[in-house]
């Protein structure tokens, strides 16, 4: 057995981001999953949280998705997300704003007001935020009743 | 022989027009260059989930999801996508005229249903006697092309699930360069089993939450990336067949006005040609 797995991190608009992890936590849709070497394979959806990457050599990183699936076999670890940030390059004025802005919708819903596209676009921007904070928030499912 | 001041006039609106016409190609190449960016960059994502839908697919029994096997009401639905906006050259005739042979060779006798996704789309279909389900303009989707694949796909899948269609095509020019477009007929649904890359045994996955729901999201999530892709295609080679087709324009421009200038030259000289002779002939009378 490997003592390390490769992740592959994959968006709709930008480079494919792989590197190699000992351990890679995961936001799925029925809670947060941790994929160590030796991980039996499994197909997850994922809501929009943080990955959290202890990378082999270079300390842990942290990054923001906007859910999407997690396939995982043979020590491979292959995200497929609308859209990924690393913590690191999150641009903190930009995601309060849009934490903001999805609140005071959810607050006063008006009549037009997408309440599904609202909330999904706070977990998102909570979930940038808190890659950015480099915190793991973990939520458990975000699923509606 | 036109008069002097009239081919003058024609050099001039020529020239106009030529400016006009190298301005579009200017912006179309610059358009290109960045769709052409767009698409490299949306590839790799659909690269990856097709690879995984498709070893999902095939090692998938038919009747774990409505997508996955025919709708059922008999009707073959095509998504047709064109551009908004004219001055792309054969563009949107050629996909036009591969609809309606499409129409009348591959689904001959059956009933079809067409999504339009473009207003030269809709306009061309207007005057031929088609059934229309849906029609979208590539503008509304303000830039945003995610978000027009996505309401194209959800209208699709939902009529699908309805079982008003067995199949569902999508018809498209693919990008292969700036000056070359190909029409392309892509299945849409029901998916196909397409040959997993690796020939691993069959793997059986945990799903979670639950096999059905990664099913349904996983299935639908596919296809709102390839239309993305495909309207991303769509869109680079409408700038390519702008650029190609504006760049020509520009030439022939000058061309005509090469042409006009002689014209103009020969007019000029048989002017002062003709008043040498009144004035020779005027003073040898004399």
């Amino acid at each position: 057995m490997a003592d390390s797995i490769s992740v592959d991190l994959c968006a709709r608009a930008r480079e494919t981001l792989h590197f190699d992890v000992t351990e890679v936590i995961v936001p799925g849709a029925d809670g947060v999953f941790t994929v160590r070497p030796g991980h039996t394979a499994l197909l997850s959806t994922l809501i929009p949280g943080v990955v959290l990457a202890y990378m082999n050599n270079s300390g842990e990183q942290h990054f923001a998705v906007s859910g999407g699936f997690a396939e995982v076999k043979d020590d491979h670890v292959l995200i497929l997300s609308d859209a990924f940030e690393a913590g690191d390059e999150i641009d903190v004025a930009r995601a309060e704003a849009a934490h903001e802005r999805a609140e005071s919708r959810l607050r006063k819903p008006g009549e037009d007001t997408d309440l599904a596209r609202a909330e999904a676009s706070l977990n998102r921007a909570t979930a940038r935020l808190s890659a950015q904070a480099k915190k793991y928030v973990s939520r458990g499912p975000a699923r509606n009743p | 022989m036109a008069s002097l001041r009239d081919i003058k006039r024609r050099i001039e609106s020529v020239k106009n027009t030529q400016k006009i016409t190298k301005a579009m190609k200017m912006v179309a190449a610059s358009k290109l260059r960045r769709a052409q960016e767009a698409i490299i960059r949306a590839r790799p994502y659909a690269y990856e989930m097709r690879k995984l839908i498709n070893s999902l697919v095939a090692r998938a029994d038919r009747d774990l999801h409505p997508l996955l096997r025919p709708g059922g009401g008999g009707k073959v639905g095509i998504v047709v996508i064109t551009s908004d906006r004219g001055l792309c050259g054969s563009f949107n005739a050629s996909i036009v005229n591969f609809t309606m042979r499409t129409l009348q060779e591959t689904f001959s006798g059956r009933d079809v249903e067409l999504t339009l996704v473009g207003r030269k789309g809709i306009e061309a279909m207007k005057r031929r006697s088609c059934t229309v389900r849906e029609s979208f303009m590539t503008t509304q989707f303000e830039g945003q092309l995610h978000r027009g694949a996505a309401a194209i796909i959800d209208d699709i899948v939902r009529d699908f699930m309805q079982g008003g269609t067995d199949e569902v095509y999508c018809l498209y020019n693919e990008f292969k360069s700036a000056v070359q477009q190909t029409v392309i007929l892509e299945r849409l649904l029901p998916f196909e089993p397409g040959m997993p890359e690796d020939e691993a045994p069959p793997l059986d996955y945990l799903y979670e939450p639950t096999q059905e729901e990664v099913f349904d999201a996983l299935l639908v999530k596919h296809l709102h990336v390839q239309m993305h892709r495909v309207l991303h295609e769509s869109a680079a080679s409408e700038y390519g067949a702008r650029m190609t087709a504006m760049d020509s324009a520009t030439r022939n421009a000058g061309d005509v006005i090469d042409r006009l200038t002689l014209q103009y030259n020969r007019a000029r000289q048989d002017a002062i040609t003709t008043e040498l002779i009144e004035v020779i002939s005027g003073a040898e009378a004399l």
